[in-house]
């Protein structure tokens, strides 16, 4: 069940503010994406995904580190849960699993 | 300064962007994306110009737009659709039906209100309407003439063509000019109203021929058109169309043939007419020399420009178009001392048509001119009104509001907010008003023919044809009942359930309003009652005040002829032996409206002065006094040419202690003056006496025949006139008007003014009086226990009905103190136009407030007495 709860692109930001550790928010987390997994996508995108993977429990977000740069406006820092990190390390086990049998395979053609 | 704007730019994203995230976004997620957007937009704005940096913001914003960030009602429950609306309908339902006294003022007061605006509506739209039906009503002007001494609509013949050949712009012209001519077809022979006018009248304005080809109609020299109506009268149940019918045009009668008949002429138009005859007949008795006459002035012309003319352009071009033709007009003016340029002494006007009914100072204009004052003073009387109405609705609702504190606490408690309980009482209002709207679109069904006669107007209820009557008709119900429920509904809407639930709460309403209320309504209505007892003192003055002759027994005989002193003196001969006639004599004017002025020149003074083509016997059938001197005398031979008789205001202004026997040129004759008439009102009393010249004419113009006659046994002895008229001119028809009743007409004006405000004086007192009526009912019932209390230790009926007065009779005085300056005031406005007033009698204020003092006093009483005489044992017995 939780397993398919987990989209392609909800793994690849949780997987974002795993690595941010405490400074995981909306704007940094679409940096990581578009820097590292280069995956360029809108804001809005991003919050709709942070949003739906704390409905699902899988991150919690707490309000705090305002700054000039941000009109005086507060973040949502985003932190990995204990489910969340379960459902990565589950997922990460499939992949590691299925890649093993990958091993020595050319690709044909 | 360049950099530091553009720091200033670079600083921060657009506003707008900024207001559009705030207003969809919902608020608990709006912190954070809002500062997200900002941090990445400051980013942004250290690489790229502040404008790249702005259209991403405006992206990146517009992307949140998703149904997770939407903003949302607030998760709150409410009962919506027709449950609630039926619930309201329940509640406002039976309140009605449980104060139905309150309910029944409301009504009725709004009602009223609601159909004197509905009258003054119908008569509004159709004074606006006038002149608008025609299809070219923009393009058709009328043609003016203004001099230094007059403004007039009355041009010469050769104008209008003169001016289409000059100007390009005109398209064509057309010219009316009426007379009454005797018009025969079988048995039937009567005077009627004749119409001569262009060809192009058809195509220029819009009055659809029912009958008959527009283009071909008014062609032929000897063609007429006609109304239905004409062609109804003179051909009963027969078709109009290639009859003939005889016309009497220069002394012959003349068979035209008739070529088309028109539909009925709308009421709203300027231009009436009933019958048509091609414009070239009016050199019958005028001559053909008219066609060119420039200084002959008698028809009025119009003109439809063509569609791009350009009006500003064409009146530019006006000036040197009069330099060109009216030299001789110039000349005469000069001579007689005018002064100024050709352009400055004689203007040409082009004055819209749908101007025309709004003109009332220019001369010679069409019958049905609009009076401002009237239309004024409708609009006013009707605010006044609805205002009375509308306060009694706040009075009564904001006093009752006692009767539903408890319903307003415990919605409030269940969760009702109040959005939803000003919407259920601003629904309340409305129903309300909306019952007063049936109630009063019969009342105004009901009035109209009153204010017909009123307004001198055949206005109809036309609710069935057109929308606008109904629409202007709902917009001012709701509009009523948003005002009138406003207040209340703010009011009712405000108070705290817990105070209210608990008993704490001011239970009386507001006190200090509703005074003001009451005090503003008393007002309106005693300025209304002074007004009407001023306004109907002036008209019995006007009516009663001696004019200087006597025009009792008078009465005034059209000759329509122009042999008219030779038929006068037929008639004089064939009376000379009866005893019912007193004396026959003639003149140029009928003695009330119709007035002549003349220059003259004497001892180097120049002034205007009025005068009258008088016959014989003149004074002593007017029974008119003179101050010195003789009248006219056939005994002198000189008296019919250079005699004449001028009156004191006349030697006032010359200054003159012997008048007798001075001499002056007067039209161009050197005249003496014979004798001195005492001052009488020649002219309406709006206007003072002024100098008056009496002159035998020496073609002797007799337009009208005076006959003074016994006051015994009229009726006989105007059969006799009519016999004596009949074996005289039998042709002729016998038309007669006592001249007291022509004079009376004169102030039918004044009059009407009088009986509308009197009208209004009644409504605003009832409506006023109903509102004091429910206000005082209402203190009664929240003065019950107090009432019992004060009978329980002694207090007597007399005193206490004194008491409870007292609070609202002080209102009413104090009301009085208000209205009497104002009511001065406006009175005084209506009257300064009159040279002849009554002065304003103080008694009267006095009367008025005790009149409105009265009334109230016995509105009042009623409750109050009710109240003092009720046992205390009923009031108190609960405690």
């Amino acid at each position: 069940m939780k397993r398919a709860n987990l989209g392609e692109f909800e793994e690849l930001v949780l997987l974002a503010v795993a690595s941010l550790h405490d400074g995981a928010y909306g704007l940094e987390v679409q940096r990581v994406l578009k820097d590292e997994a280069r995956r360029p996508v809108a804001l809005a995108t991003v919050h709709s995904a942070l949003y739906r993977l704390e409905r699902k429990g899988y991150v919690q977000s707490e309000l705090g580190g305002a700054t000039r740069q941000r009109g005086g406006r507060r973040k949502r820092l985003f932190a990995v849960t204990g489910a969340g990190l379960s459902t990565l390390a589950e997922a990460r086990t499939v992949r590691d699993h299925l890649w093993q049998r990958v091993q020595g395979l050319h690709p044909t053609g | 300064m360049v950099n530091r704007s553009n720091k200033k730019l670079n600083g921060a994203p657009p506003r707008l962007a900024k207001g559009v995230l705030r207003w969809f976004c919902a608020t608990q997620w709006l912190e954070e994306i809002e500062g997200d957007l900002e941090e990445q937009f400051h980013r942004r704005a250290q690489q790229k110009p502040w404008f790249w940096a702005s259209v991403l913001y405006w992206k990146d914003m517009l992307l949140f737009m998703r149904p997770y960030v939407l903003r949302r009602p607030v998760p709150y429950t409410q009962a919506r659709g027709p449950i609630m609306i039926l619930h309201y309908l329940k509640v406002a339902a039976r309140n009605i039906w449980k104060q139905k006294l309150y309910a029944f003022i409301n009504i009725v007061g709004l009602a009223v209100g609601l159909a004197v605006c509905m009258l003054l509506f119908l008569f509004v739209r159709h004074e606006w309407r006038h002149d608008r039906f025609h299809e070219h009503q923009d393009r058709i002007y009328r043609l003016t003439r203004a001099t230094d001494l007059e403004r007039t609509a009355v041009v010469s013949a050769p104008l209008a063509p003169t001016f289409q050949a000059d100007f390009a712009e005109v398209e064509h012209f057309v010219r009316f000019a009426n007379s009454v001519e005797v018009v025969h077809r079988g048995e039937q022979a009567a005077q009627e109203q004749v119409t001569f006018a262009d060809p192009a009248l058809l195509e220029v304005f819009t009055f659809p021929l029912r009958q008959g080809d527009p283009a071909q109609a008014l062609q032929a020299p000897m063609s007429v058109v006609m109304t239905a109506a004409m062609a109804e009268k003179y051909f009963p149940g027969e078709d109009p169309l290639g009859q003939t019918l005889s016309i009497k045009l220069g002394g012959v009668f003349q068979a035209f043939t008739v070529t088309g008949v028109l539909g009925e002429i709308p009421t709203h138009s300027s231009i009436e007419f009933s019958l048509i005859l091609p414009y070239l007949h009016i050199r019958e008795g005028r001559g053909e020399a008219v066609f060119t006459d420039w200084m002959h002035s008698f028809t009025s012309a119009f003109v439809l420009l063509r569609e791009d003319a350009d009006v500003a352009a064409l009146r530019a071009k006006v000036p040197l178009f009069v330099e060109a033709h009216f030299q001789e007009r110039l000349a005469a003016m000069r001579e007689r001392g005018a002064q100024g340029s050709d352009a400055d002494l004689v203007q040409i006007g082009l004055q819209p048509l749908t101007a025309i009914h709004f003109d009332a100072g220019i001369d010679g204009s069409v019958e049905s001119v609009a009076n401002p004052v009237l239309l004024y003073i409708l609009a006013g009387l009707a605010l006044f009104i609805l205002v009375i109405a509308c306060l009694n609705f706040v009075n009564l609702a904001v006093a009752r509001a006692a009767t539903r504190t408890r319903e307003i606490g415990v919605r409030k408690v269940v969760g009702a907010v109040r959005g939803q309980l000003m919407r259920q009482f601003w629904g309340e209002a409305l129903l309300l008003s909306s019952c007063a709207l049936v109630l009063g679109v019969l009342l105004a069904a009901l009035c109209l023919p009153t204010f017909n006669t009123l307004a001198e107007k055949s206005l109809t209820l036309d609710l069935h044809t057109t929308w606008t009557t109904g629409v202007f008709l709902i917009g001012l119900t709701v509009l009523v009942g948003l005002l009138a429920g406003g207040y209340p509904a703010a009011y009712l809407s405000r108070f705290r359930p817990v105070e209210v639930l608990k008993g704490t709460i001011q239970r009386r309403g507001k006190r200090r309003l509703s005074k003001a209320l009451v005090v503003f309504q008393f007002a309106l209505s005693i300025m209304l009652i002074v007004g009407t007892m001023l306004l109907s003192r002036q008209v019995d003055f006007l009516r009663g005040k001696d004019l200087g002759f006597d025009a009792e027994q008078v009465v005034a005989l059209p000759t329509q002829t122009d042999d008219g002193a030779a038929f006068m003196e037929r008639f004089r001969q064939a009376l000379a032996t009866r005893r019912e006639v007193v004396q026959v004599t003639g003149g140029s004017t009928p003695m009330s409206d119709w007035w002549s002025r003349a220059g003259v020149e004497i001892e180097d003074q120049r002034f205007q002065t009025f005068h009258i083509r008088a016959d014989y016997r003149f004074l002593e059938t007017f029974d008119m006094d003179l101050v010195a001197g003789r009248d006219f005398s056939e005994d002198f031979a000189t008296d019919g040419t250079d005699a004449v008789l001028v009156n004191e205001a006349f030697t006032r202004r010359m200054g003159w202690t012997e008048p007798l026997g001075k001499t002056f040129d007067f039209l161009g004759v050197p005249v003496t003056v014979v004798g001195v008439v005492k001052d009488f009102h020649f002219i309406s009393l709006h206007y003072p006496v002024g100098p008056l010249v009496i002159h035998l004419h020496p073609e002797r113009t007799v337009r009208y025949l005076f006959v003074r006659v016994r006051p015994t046994d009229l009726p006989a002895t105007l059969a006799l006139l009519e016999a004596t008229w009949r074996a005289l001119a039998p042709d002729l028809p016998f038309i007669y008007r006592f001249l007291d009743e022509r004079i009376a007409q004169q102030y039918e004006m004044e009059e009407r003014i009088t009986r509308i405000v009197g009208y209004s004086a009644v409504l605003a007192i009832v409506i006023a009086c109903l509102g004091l009526f429910g206000l005082s009912a209402l203190m009664v019932t929240y003065r019950t226990k107090e009432i019992g209390i004060r009978k329980v230790l002694g207090a007597s009926v007399p005193g206490l009905v004194r008491s409870l007065n007292t609070e609202y009779m002080v209102l009413v005085v104090l009301a009085n103190l208000i209205a009497w300056p104002l009511a001065y005031l406006g009175v005084e406005q209506l009257l300064q136009f009159h040279a002849y007033r009554v002065d304003i009698a103080w008694g009267i204020f006095f009367i008025a407030g005790l009149a409105a003092f009265g009334i109230a006093l016995l509105t009042v009483s009623y409750q109050s007495i009710k109240a003092a005489l009720a046992d205390p044992v009923e009031s108190l017995r609960y405690e």
